[in-house]
């Protein structure tokens, strides 16, 4: 675990570090005046998020930092690997892709619950999933 | 309950009961994992509730003293939460299904508002119900108008043919495109075509929805065709007198002055001097067919049947093509109506002895109602109507001619022909009624 300026950044190698990850961004949420539904989005989302990484990249960190664009502020969440790559970002993000079972959970799961969501990936070098969630 | 239902109820009581006990990270994340394993479940969000508020009264039951409530439903309640969230990301998509709906309702705005036409709605009195941006330019009132603007708009001698038209659409049937002349805000006339039809709730109609597409533009130019035809005919008229009347007695005092010289002539000469008058004759007979044919008077005196009949002669004679003239048009048309028909008629036979090469020709007229319905069938060699119509050239001029005769008169034309089949030429235009051929001079 580090923390660079306000940035958290969690490496994900098990389990018990996804634990670690929810705690650091429910923190950072409560700092910044979530409120208990968002923070238990906020979380919701890092498990998510942090799950893939183990699933699909063996490793990876989760990065959260707030964001100030004026007039509003937010936190945002970041899954970083540098696993195989998703070679098709739009299939993806199709319910009924995952192994979740085409509950919707997993990255579309996240992308409905969050504001802002974007995904770059570089098959053989790694993929990026960044998404905000706005304070209302 | 289901078998998944109540071993989730079991793990959900006892992990609300650690995490009441003690408030960290690691029972709010088995929250977050039973949520999602009431998702794989099919546990509905009212049987998670459920499942909450059962395990909540099983824990306060089974507490030996009485628990301070205030503390313990706050923290009880950020413990639903955790585990409901995981609903959150699969909600039927809402987020995104009010996003597409949000945007296709935008588009539609779009279109509505961006259209060149003016695009409307009525209710049931016809009272404008909304109006777009073209609507407002166009006619000078605001969509925010108090009504009842439609009686204001329309131009008077307009108002029943609206009217009628209304009728039909709040009767929920459609109603054929019209044109109507509708004033503006500030008193201009504007010459609109309006389509509508029913608006429909429940197979009732409950208002009009159209578009009126400003086409005064498009009068301007029938107006100036129409102009024009006038002229041209003015001018045919003229040049046929000046042919018939001018030069025919100049050629009967030729005749005449030849006659004296005769006199004075030899024997020998007698032979020349009738070679020469027959000539004149000639020149005499062909001045006859041109007067004739810029400008037959037969049309002025006898109308539209006996001038196609002796135009049919005519042609006929001079190509050897066996032409008829078939029905009638129950009297006189009015002048503009046999004009037209007259040249229409002309153009087609011209068509037909310059490329047809048919053996026979049928033109035909017959009284429809109020219309009069003009054929001219051959049995030619006949053409690719698209592809003449198409031509830049002077060939399709004459199929071009024909139409713009048509327009101005509010008629219809309809070209058959398709190469080795034959041609016929369908006219349809009005036979009286101011419809027909009220020309306003122009504004």
């Amino acid at each position: 675990m580090a923390v660079t300026g306000n940035e958290v950044r969690v490496l994900i190698k098990s389990d018990e570090d996804i634990l670690a990850a929810r705690q650091e961004g429910r923190e950072l949420g409560v700092r910044l005046g979530f409120g208990p539904s968002d923070l238990a989005v906020i979380a919701t989302s890092i498990s998510e998020l942090a799950r893939n990484l183990l699933l699909y990249a063996k490793n990876g960190s989760i990065i959260c930092w707030p964001i100030n664009k004026e007039p509003r502020k937010g936190i945002v969440i970041q899954a970083e690997d540098e696993g195989p790559g998703i070679p098709d970002v739009e299939a993806v993000l199709k319910d009924g892709y995952s192994t979740s079972g085409g509950l919707g959970l997993g990255l579309p799961g996240v992308r409905r619950m969050m504001d802002e969501f974007a995904i770059v990936s570089h098959p053989g070098r790694g993929t990026t999933v960044t998404a905000i969630k706005w304070k209302e | 309950m289901k078998t998944g239902q109540r071993e989730l109820m079991s793990a959900y009581t006892s992990a609300l009961r650690t995490y009441l006990e003690k408030t960290d990270e690691a029972a709010l994340e088995v929250a977050y994992e039973l949520g999602r394993r009431g998702l794989s479940h099919e546990i509905s969000l009212i049987e998670m509730a459920t499942i909450h508020s059962d395990a909540l009264g099983q824990i306060v039951s089974s507490m030996p003293h009485f628990p301070d409530f205030s503390d313990m439903l706050k923290s009880s309640a950020k413990f639903l939460i955790e585990s409901l969230a995981p609903y959150e990301m699969t909600i039927s998509g809402y987020r995104e299904t009010n996003a597409a709906l949000q945007a296709s309702e935008e588009r539609y705005r779009e279109l509505f508002e961006n259209a060149n036409d003016i695009v409307f709605t009525t209710d049931f009195e016809g009272r404008l119900t909304s109006i777009n941006r073209a609507g407002e330019r166009l006619t000078g009132y605001r969509r925010d108008e108090p009504p009842p603007i439609p009686v204001k708009v329309l131009a008077l001698e307009y108002f029943e043919r609206a009217a009628r038209m209304f009728q039909e659409l709040i009767g929920g049937g459609n109603s054929e495109t019209q044109e109507l002349e509708i004033i503006t805000k500030d008193g201009h006339p504007l010459m609109v075509e309006v389509s509508a039809r029913p608006i429909l709730s429940d197979g009732k109609p409950v208002g009009v929805q159209g578009i009126a597409r400003d086409i005064s533009e498009r009068k301007r130019a029938e107006q100036a065709l129409h102009r024009l035809n006038e002229t041209l005919e003015e001018r045919a008229r003229h040049i046929a007198h000046e042919l018939h009347d001018e030069a025919s007695q100049l050629l009967v005092s030729v005749h005449i002055a030849i006659d004296g010289l005769a006199q004075s002539l030899p024997a020998s000469g007698q032979q020349t001097v009738a070679e020469i008058k027959q000539l004149i004759e000639q020149i005499e007979s062909e001045l006859r067919r041109l007067s004739h044919e810029l400008r037959p008077t037969i049309l002025d005196d006898l109308g539209l049947v006996p001038a196609l009949e002796f135009l049919a002669q005519g042609v006929s004679k001079r190509f050897g093509i066996r032409i008829t003239v078939e029905g009638d048009t129950g009297g006189r048309l009015p002048a503009q109506a046999e004009v037209a028909l007259y040249r229409i008629t002309q153009e087609a036979l011209n068509n037909i002895t310059r490329h047809s090469g048919a053996n026979h020709v049928a033109i035909r007229l017959q009284k429809e109602d109020n219309k009069i319905h003009l054929t001219v069938t051959d049995d030619g060699a006949g053409f690719d109507v698209q592809s003449v119509l198409g031509q830049k050239g002077r060939s399709g001029l004459g199929l071009i001619g024909i139409r713009e005769r048509v327009i101005p008169l509010r008629g219809e034309c309809i070209i058959n022909s398709s190469p080795g089949k034959g041609t016929e030429i369908s006219v349809l235009v009005p036979s009286e009624g101011k419809d027909a051929y009220t020309y306003p001079s122009g504004r």
